[in-house]
C-alpha cells in the first residue's frame, strides 16, 4: 500500500531532479558547452513531448474501447517523420532562417508580417490548448488519487469527486518552473537549453515506465504474448469497423497535429540548434513511437481481463500493478505519467506565452500612446513580465477549464478535438511554403471559416449542452433548422462526429484559403515574404535587402536593439554585425542589409510582425523594389528562355555546319572538276602539239623532201595550230561566260534567222558527212531579245553535233520550231545512237562528250555544249536535253517570245 | 561501394511517405484484417507493427544516405554569415 506521503515525496524529488537538471542544462548552455544538450537523441526526445499523459493514460484505455485505433494516433506523425524530406526539412530550414519565434509568427511572417493573422493563429492556438492542458491536469489530479488511495483504484466515484486543491498546487508548480526555466531571459533564438533538458529526461522516465507496465502486463499477467491476446474480443481487432473513415482520419489529425501544434512547433523549429538533427529524429522519434505503442495493446487487454468491470481504462496502466500489489511498479509508472503531463504543459506555456505577448501584448503596446519611451530594455521587460503573466493565465484557464466542465469521461476524446483546432493551420502553413500566390487575406478568411465552422461542429457540442450551445440546438439545430444541425451539417449524417466536423471545417477552410487567395493580391512585403520562403532553399536568391530599401540612423537602430535585448546584448550584437561588414567596431555601416539583419535578429525575440513594426518606427524612405522582385520571379522565365535561345543557337550552328559540309562536298567537287579540266585541257593540247611538232621534226630534219609532201606536213601542221587556236579561244570564251563577262550584244532579232543562219553553215558539213538536214514545221517569226551571232552559234553546235555524231544507216536530223505561250522553241532531233542514260546528266558540262561514237575522229573538244549552255543561260533562256524516247538525241532551245510589234 | 546516387536517395526519401500511406490504409490494411493468429497474435497487429518497423528501418537507411553533402551545405544552414565573405551584390 503506497501512502499519499510517500507518492508525495517521490513526485517532489522527482521534480527536484527536474529542477536541477533545467538548471544545469542552463549552465552548461550559457558557458558555450552544451555538446551533448545539441545532439541529435535530445532533439528527438524533445519530440516526444507529442505523447502525453493523454498517450500514457489515454491511448490504453482507447485500445481497451476502439482496438488498434489508438495506434493512427502515432502512425500520423510517423509518416510525416520518415517523410521529413519532403516538408519538415523545408519547414526547419524557414523556421530558423527566419529565426522564427512560433508558429503564430511563421504564418504572420510568411504572409507580409502580417499583425492580424498573428493574433487569429494565437488565438485558435489558445483555444485549442486550453481544453488539452486541463486535460493533463486531470490527469495528475486523478492519477495521483488512484496512486495513493487504499482500494481507490476500483472506485468509480473516485473520478467524479477529484481534489481539486492537488489539481491547483500541481498547476501551481508547473507555472513555476516554466517561469523559471522558459523565460529566463530574451534570446535572439528563443531557446530553452534547461527545459529542453529536463523534458529529454522526462521522456525517458515515461518510456521506460511504459514498457515496465507493459512488461509486467505481457510477463506476469498475460503469460506471455499469446496469453494476453488469447481472451481478446473479436470486436476490438474487427477489421472492418476500424479501417474506415474514422482510421484515416485520425492518422491524417495525428499527422497534421505533429506539424501545427504550438508545442510541437517549439520543440521542433524553434529549439532546432541543428537543422541536421532532423535527419536522425526521423527515424529515431517514429522508432519511440513504436516502443510507446507496443504495449498499449497488452495493456489494454490484461487490464479488460483481469480487472473488474468498473475499473477506468483510462487508468490501466496505474490499476493493473495497483491490482497485482506491484505498489513499486505503480509508483514508476504514476512518475512516467507525471512526466509526460508536465512536459507537455511546460512546453505547451512557453510556446503559447511567447505568442502571446509577441503577437498580443506587444501589438498593442506599440499601438499605445507614449510607447516611444525608449529606456533601454524597456521592451525587454515588458516581453518578460507579459510571458511570466501569459503563463499563470494560461496554467489557471485550464485549471478552470478543468473544475468548471469536470471530470471528462473520455480524456481521449478532448485530445482529438484539440487536434482538429490546431489542424485549421494547416492549409495556410503548407500553402504559406509551397504556393506562390497564397495570400494574407485568403490565409485569414480560411482560419477563421474554418475555426468557426470546428467550434460549432465539434468543440461547442463537446460540452453537452453545458456551455453556450445547448442540449436542444445540438439535436434539432438552432431554431429548429435541422440542416444546421452542429454534427450533421447538410443533413450529412451518419457520420462519426469527428470525421464530420474535420470534413467541413478543412474543406471550407481550403477552400474559402484557396479562392479569396486567387481573388485577391498580395502586398509587395507579402510578395517578397512569400518569395524568400517558398525558395528557401534557393539560397542565392535570398536576400531581402535585395527588394526592401530605407534608411535610418546607426543610432535609432542601437537604441531600438537596446529597448528589446537590453544594452548588454544589444552592444555585442552591434559589435558583431559591425565586425561582419569589414567596418571598424560599434560603427558599422547602416545599409538595407545591415537594417534587414537587425530586422530578423530583433525578430527572433518579438516575432515578425513587431520586429518589422518597431524597425518601421525608426526607418524612413521605405521602398520595396517590386521591379528586383519581378526580375527574381522572371529568373525562372528567363532560364527557360535562355535554354530555348541555346536550342535556336545550336539548332543554328547544327544548319551552318550542315551548309559548310554542303559547300565543302561542292568545293570538293569542283575541285576534282578544275583537276579533270586541266587534265583534259592539256590532253586537247597535247593531241594537236604532238602532231605539230613531229611534223616540224620531220620538216628540219630531212632535206630531201618532195615539195608536195612537205606542203601537206604544213597545211598539217596550220590546222592543228588553228584546231588548238579555236579549242584556246572555246576555253576563253566559256571561262569569260561562265564569270558573266562575255560581251553580248543583245538586240530585238528573229530567231528563226539565226536558225537558218546556222542551217545554212551547217549544209556544208551535213552534206559532206550524207546526213540529210530536214526543216520540218517551223514557226513563220519569233522575235527575241537575244544576241543573233550567239544564237546562232548555239544552233550550230547543236547541228554539228547531231550531224557529227549520227551514225545510223540513213542519218538525218530534223528540226521543229514554235512560238506558243510567249516562248520560242526549238528542237533538233537525230537519229543517232543517242546520249548514254549514264551522261545525260553531265551533258552539259565541260569536255563531255557524251555520244556513242563519233562519227570523225575531228570530234570538237566537248566544249560546245557547255558553251551553248551558258549562252542560253545569259539569253533568259534554256537549253535542254529532252528525255530518250529511242530514236537519238533530242535538244530543245527555249527562248522568251516578245510580243509582235 | 558507391550504392545508389544521391539523386535515387533523395527521391526514394520523397516517395517513402506514400508507400506508407498505401500500406497503412484501406483498402490495403484490410487485407490483413482477417482472424488470422501468429504464434497467438492476431495477423492484423503483427502487419500493423512490421510495417511501422519497416518505415523505420528504411528512414534509418536513408537517413544514413542523406547526410549534408559539404561544408558549403553546412554553411548554408547557419542563416547569419560567420565571417566577412559577404557576397557582394
Amino acid at each position: 500500500m503506497l501512502s499519499s506521503k510517500l507518492v508525495l515525496l517521490a513526485a517532489l524529488a522527482y521534480v527536484a531532479i527536474l529542477f536541477a537538471v533545467a538548471f544545469f542544462g542552463d549552465r552548461q548552455a550559457s558557458k558555450g558547452r552544451s555538446g551533448f544538450l545539441q545532439s541529435p537523441l535530445v532533439y528527438t526526445l524533445s519530440l516526444s513531448i507529442y505523447c502525453t499523459s493523454w498517450t500514457f493514460y489515454g491511448a490504453v484505455g482507447s485500445a481497451a474501447r476502439n482496438g488498434l485505433e489508438f495506434a493512427t494516433i502515432y502512425l500520423g506523425p510517423t509518416l510525416v517523420f520518415v517523410g521529413w524530406w519532403f516538408f519538415l526539412r523545408k519547414l526547419v530550414r524557414v523556421g530558423r532562417v527566419h529565426k522564427v519565434t512560433s508558429i503564430a509568427d511563421l504564418v504572420s511572417s510568411r504572409y507580409g508580417k502580417s499583425t492580424i493573422l498573428a493574433v487569429v493563429v494565437t488565438l485558435i492556438a489558445v483555444i485549442g490548448t486550453t481544453p488539452y492542458i486541463a486535460l493533463q491536469l486531470q490527469a495528475l489530479t486523478v492519477s495521483y488519487q488512484v496512486v495513493s488511495h487504499a482500494s481507490a483504484h476500483l472506485d468509480p466515484a473516485l473520478l467524479a469527486a477529484p481534489d481539486f486543491s492537488a489539481t491547483f498546487w500541481i498547476a501551481v508548480g508547473m507555472a513555476v518552473f516554466t517561469i523559471i526555466f522558459g523565460t529566463r531571459n530574451i534570446d535572439a533564438n528563443e531557446r530553452h537549453h534547461g527545459v529542453v533538458a529536463a523534458i529529454a529526461v522526462e521522456a525517458v522516465v515515461k518510456l521506460a515506465a511504459l514498457l515496465a507496465v507493459g512488461l509486467f502486463a505481457i510477463v506476469a499477467i498475460g503469460d506471455g504474448i499469446g496469453g494476453v491476446f488469447s481472451g481478446s474480443h473479436p470486436r476490438l481487432l474487427n477489421a472492418d469497423d476500424i479501417f474506415g473513415p474514422r482510421w484515416v482520419t485520425l492518422t491524417f489529425l495525428a499527422a497534421t497535429a505533429i506539424i501545427c501544434l504550438p508545442r510541437q512547433f517549439q520543440v521542433m523549429v524553434v529549439e532546432n540548434t541543428d537543422e541536421d538533427h532532423l535527419r536522425t529524429a526521423s527515424w529515431l522519434f517514429p522508432l519511440y513511437l513504436f516502443l510507446m505503442s507496443m504495449f498499449i495493446l497488452p495493456i489494454a487487454l490484461a487490464g479488460l481481463a483481469t480487472l473488474p468491470a468498473s475499473a477506468d481504462p483510462d487508468m490501466f496502466v496505474l490499476t493493473l500493478p495497483l491490482f497485482a500489489d506491484q505498489e513499486l511498479l505503480a509508483l514508476f509508472a504514476f512518475l512516467g505519467g507525471f512526466s509526460s503531463a508536465t512536459s507537455m504543459v511546460i512546453v505547451a506555456c512557453i510556446a503559447l506565452s511567447t505568442m502571446i505577448s509577441n503577437h498580443i501584448v506587444m501589438p498593442i503596446a506599440l499601438r499605445l500612446p507614449g510607447s516611444a519611451l525608449s529606456a533601454s530594455g524597456d521592451v525587454k521587460r515588458l516581453l518578460l513580465v507579459s510571458r511570466r503573466i501569459s503563463i499563470g493565465i494560461i496554467l489557471l484557464l485550464g485549471f478552470l477549464y478543468f473544475r468548471i466542465s469536470g471530470p471528462s469521461e473520455a480524456l481521449a476524446a478532448i485530445g482529438l478535438i484539440a487536434f482538429a483546432g490546431v489542424a485549421q493551420i494547416l492549409p495556410s502553413l503548407v500553402g504559406g511554403l509551397y504556393w506562390r500566390h497564397a495570400t494574407a487575406k485568403g490565409a485569414v478568411a480560411g482560419l477563421i471559416a474554418g475555426c468557426a465552422l470546428w467550434c460549432y461542429t465539434l468543440f461547442l457540442p463537446s460540452f453537452g449542452g453545458s456551455f453556450l450551445m445547448s442540449a436542444d440546438v445540438i439535436a434539432n439545430g438552432p431554431f429548429g433548422l435541422s440542416l444546421l444541425r452542429p454534427e450533421s451539417l447538410v443533413g450529412l449524417s451518419g457520420v462519426d462526429p469527428l470525421v464530420h466536423a474535420l470534413f467541413w471545417s478543412l474543406s471550407l477552410n481550403t477552400v474559402l484559403f484557396t479562392l479569396v487567395s486567387l481573388a485577391t493580391r498580395p502586398n509587395p512585403l507579402e510578395q517578397v515574404q512569400g518569395r524568400l520562403f517558398i525558395d528557401v532553399f534557393d539560397s542565392d536568391r535570398l536576400d531581402a535587402k535585395r527588394y526592401i530599401q530605407r534608411s535610418a540612423t546607426g543610432r535609432d537602430l542601437f537604441v531600438l536593439a537596446q529597448r528589446i535585448l537590453g544594452a548588454d546584448a544589444a552592444h555585442h550584437l552591434f559589435a558583431k554585425m559591425a565586425g561582419q561588414g569589414g567596418a571598424a567596431r560599434h560603427e558599422p555601416v547602416v545599409d538595407d542589409a545591415f537594417i534587414d539583419q537587425l530586422e530578423r535578429q530583433l525578430a527572433g525575440s518579438v516575432g515578425a510582425a513587431s520586429a518589422r513594426a518597431m524597425i518601421s518606427q525608426v526607418t524612413t524612405g521605405e521602398r520595396i523594389s517590386l521591379d528586383a522582385l519581378m526580375r527574381i520571379a522572371d529568373e525562372t522565365q528567363q532560364v527557360i528562355e535562355y535554354s530555348q535561345q541555346l536550342k535556336q543557337k545550336s539548332e543554328e550552328l547544327e544548319s551552318t555546319a550542315r551548309q559548310l559540309r554542303a559547300a565543302n562536298e561542292r568545293l570538293t567537287q569542283l575541285d576534282i572538276e578544275k583537276d579533270d579540266f586541266l587534265s583534259q585541257v592539256s590532253h586537247e593540247v597535247r593531241t594537236p602539239l604532238t602532231s605539230i611538232r613531229s611534223f616540224s621534226e620531220i620538216l628540219l630534219d630531212e632535206d630531201d623532201l618532195e615539195p608536195k609532201q612537205s606542203r601537206r606536213f604544213m597545211q598539217i601542221i596550220h590546222d592543228e595550230s588553228e584546231r588548238m587556236t579555236r579549242l584556246l579561244d572555246e576555253i576563253l570564251d566559256l571561262s569569260l561566260l561562265e564569270r558573266g563577262e562575255a560581251p553580248l550584244a543583245l538586240a530585238t532579232v528573229d530567231a528563226e534567222a539565226s536558225l537558218d543562219r546556222a542551217l545554212d553553215l551547217s549544209q556544208g558539213l551535213a552534206s559532206r558527212l550524207g546526213v540529210s538536214l530536214k526543216s520540218r514545221e517551223r514557226a513563220a517569226e519569233a522575235m527575241v531579245q537575244a544576241d543573233p551571232d550567239r544564237l546562232s552559234q548555239v544552233f550550230i553546235n547543236l547541228l554539228s553535233n547531231a550531224i557529227k555524231y549520227n551514225v545510223s544507216e540513213a542519218p538525218e536530223v530534223q528540226i521543229w520550231s514554235q512560238v506558243s505561250h510567249g516562248s520560242y522553241k526549238a528542237l533538233i532531233e537525230d537519229n543517232g545512237p543517242g546520249i548514254r542514260p549514264a551522261d545525260r546528266e553531265r551533258i552539259f558540262r565541260k569536255f563531255s562528250r557524251g555520244w556513242a561514237q563519233p562519227q570523225t575522229d575531228r570530234s570538237g573538244a566537248g566544249l560546245g555544249l557547255a558553251i551553248s549552255w551558258q549562252i542560253m543561260n545569259r539569253l533568259n533562256g534554256s537549253l535542254e536535253l529532252l528525255p530518250d524516247n529511242g530514236r537519238g538525241a533530242r535538244f530543245l532551245v527555249s527562248l522568251p517570245a516578245l510580243a509582235k510589234a | 561501394m558507391a550504392g545508389p546516387s544521391r539523386d535515387k536517395i533523395e527521391s526514394l526519401a520523397l516517395v517513402l511517405p506514400f508507400l506508407g500511406l498505401f500500406l497503412l490504409m484501406p483498402p490495403a490494411v484490410l487485407a490483413f484484417g482477417v482472424p488470422a493468429m501468429i504464434a497467438g497474435v492476431p495477423l492484423i497487429v503483427i502487419y500493423l507493427f512490421a510495417v511501422w518497423a519497416l518505415l523505420i528501418v528504411i528512414a534509418a537507411w536513408l537517413a544514413r544516405r542523406l547526410r549534408p553533402r559539404a561544408e558549403l551545405e553546412r554553411a548554408m544552414r547557419d542563416p547569419a554569415p560567420t565571417s566577412g565573405r559577404d557576397r557582394p551584390d
